[in-house]
């Protein structure tokens, strides 16, 4: 091997300067040695990346080093690739913080606000015990004690949302049953009474109509709106086995809601905010013993979604649209991919059915995990 | 706002060491998963014995907590760990029994059938055939990521020597596998 060959190995190295680069590449194009000395460099290089023998150290190994300083041992040794995997997502985020930071915080906004609208018992008991097994928030590094089963009330109470009609013989709910009439922006929650059938057109969500309850002076205009109000049921399969059925501390859990802004014809982005369950399946140390953590516990998830419909997917009954969401809950990133199709029922409003593939990515212990779902979206969009 | 352990540098991760128990283990652990695969394919390619290898990357990990200071302002932590783990290296090759000549290995390698091998197996073979200088730097290069100029700081020498050695390292492996690699560029 020829001196001459020098620059091929500083290139492979990243240590050329770019200048003496078109001196490599008229190299490689006018000698056959060259090119061969840079595949046998090529070949040699790649090899030592896949020394997997190499670049793991044995765990007994790493437990001795970790013992004999008097620590309890880690759990694993997080791979070189996973590092940087995790570091470049790290990244990725941080650049686009004022983007997200923008979005959570609108997202808190929409999220209190409909909270208001929502019975508040269970609002912050969003991880909860279940059966009898050790519920953990991987966040935090002590382990939370398990907390007694709730009470299971005897009697379910259903609550509506009933708005006045603006002809006051009309035989509504609110009428008949002499609940609060509403005639603000602002409906307030009531208990329905037994006669619910003669008033069913005018209770929300039983009428997705719900443009014909609202007094018509709080309705925008129409064909000036963007913005749409989503509300959606939740059904999903995790990709873990579950042995921990799901907690059941959380309201009007498996629903989601969403307002979208329609930007153009193909794009909307949106806010939305979850009720929902991940499986968690992770490992820890207490007192150097490992343990293996599952638990079912409920999220509030807050996340920015982007949409996009194929103009070519766009038929007289409907179309089809896929969607990105990036977000969070209290311990971790989530993501979700998915396809969907909206299909118009009333005017501007539309019924939504989708296929979606859940991602949440948290950590315990310095060690990252994650937990993915997949299953179906479907519920309502209306128009404002 | 509180910081994840792997979201600070190097060198605050170090005066960590010194603080109290539990912060210094969190730290600990996070250096160690940052740096052990390289201290690791260090021992492992430099001394060739597993056993060796394995004694040398605890021992290094141990030394390298013990010498926690205050005092000392860390610039350069994985030239740190590589260049207490080179003296623990050379420690134990000083000590060892004085092996099969380097002709005499080189012809037991060239014995075997090598077209049966696997490439990587030929080059960790290869590395053992080199003498230390160039092994080193072939190891501190192509396992441990280190810049020329690291490699220097580490082994007291110039850069361009550093980089002369790299080549002239590559050279030999290519030599002692130029068999192999004949029919490889040949494909």
């Amino acid at each position: 091997m020829e001196e001459k060959y020098q620059i091929i190995y500083e290139y492979l190295d990243g240590e050329l300067p770019p200048v003496q680069e078109s001196e490599l590449f008229a190299l490689l194009a006018t000698d056959q040695e060259a090119r061969n000395e840079m595949k046998s460099a090529l070949a040699i290089k790649e090899a030592v990346r896949s020394d997997s023998v190499a670049f793991v150290p044995p765990i007994k190994s790493t437990n001795k080093i970790f013992s004999a300083l008097g620590f309890s041992e880690p759990s694993a040794i997080a791979a070189t690739a996973s590092i940087s995997k995790f570091a470049a997502l790290k990244n990725w985020l941080l650049l686009q913080t004022k983007y997200i930071a923008t979005g959570i915080s609108s997202a808190i906004v929409t999220a209190a606000i409909m909270l208001m609208l929502l019975p508040k018992e269970n609002a912050n008991d969003s991880i909860s015990n279940v059966s009898s097994t050790k519920i953990y928030n991987p966040k935090e590094t002590i382990a939370q004690q398990p907390q007694p089963m709730p009470e299971i009330k005897e009697k379910v109470v259903y609550k509506y949302i009933v708005v006045e009609q603006k002809n006051p013989d009309s035989k509504s709910v609110a009428s008949n049953d002499q609940v609060i009439k509403l005639s603000s922006s602002f409906p307030e929650i009531i208990k329905p009474q037994n006669n619910l059938n003669a008033g069913r057109a005018q209770m929300f969500p039983m009428n997705i109509n719900i443009t014909n309850l609202l007094p018509e002076e709080i309705l925008p205009d129409k064909q000036d709106s963007k913005i749409s109000f989503e509300i959606k049921g939740l059904s999903y399969a995790s990709d873990f086995e579950e042995k921990v059925r799901p907690a059941e501390k959380q309201s009007l859990n498996n629903s989601s809601f969403s307002v979208i802004y329609d930007y153009s014809n193909e794009f909307a982005f949106g806010l939305n905010y979850s009720r929902e369950n991940f499986y968690q399946k992770f490992e820890g140390y207490e007192n150097n013993q490992l343990y293996q953590y599952e638990q079912n516990p409920n999220f509030e998830t807050f996340s920015l979604i982007g949409r996009y419909s194929l103009e070519f997917l766009k038929f007289d009954y409907g179309k089809i649209y896929t969607q990105a969401a990036i977000g969070g809950n209290k311990v971790g990133f989530v993501g979700r991919l998915g396809i969907g199709a909206e299909i118009p029922i009333f005017k501007e409003h539309s019924l939504q059915v989708g296929y979606d593939i859940s991602n949440m990515y948290y950590r315990h212990q310095s060690k990252w995990f994650s937990s993915s779902k997949k299953g179906l979206a479907f519920g309502v969009k209306l128009k404002l | 706002m509180a910081k994840y352990y792997d979201e600070y540098s190097d060198t605050e991760l170090y005066k960590m060491l010194c603080e109290d128990r539990r912060t210094a283990e969190q730290a600990f652990t996070e250096i160690f998963n940052r740096y052990s695969s390289r201290i690791y394919a260090y021992c492992r390619r430099f001394l060739g014995d597993r056993e060796e290898a394995l004694d040398a990357f605890q021992e290094t990990f141990i030394r390298f907590h013990q010498s926690a200071s205050k005092e000392r302002e860390m610039t350069n932590l994985p030239g740190f760990l590589l260049t207490i783990a080179r003296n623990l290296c050379l420690n134990y090759k000083r000590d060892r029994k004085i092996g099969v000549p380097v002709e005499e290995a080189r012809n037991l390698f060239y014995q075997d059938n090598y077209e049966s091998k696997e490439l990587l197996d030929l080059i960790t073979r290869a590395l053992d055939l080199l003498e230390d200088e160039y092994r080193e730097v072939f190891i501190l290069k192509e396992y441990a990521g280190m810049q020329y100029s690291e490699i220097a700081e580490i082994l007291n020498i110039s850069p361009a020597n550093a980089k002369t050695r790299a080549f002239r390292a590559k050279q030999k492996i290519k030599e002692i596998l130029s068999p192999y690699l004949k029919d490889l560029t040949r494909n």
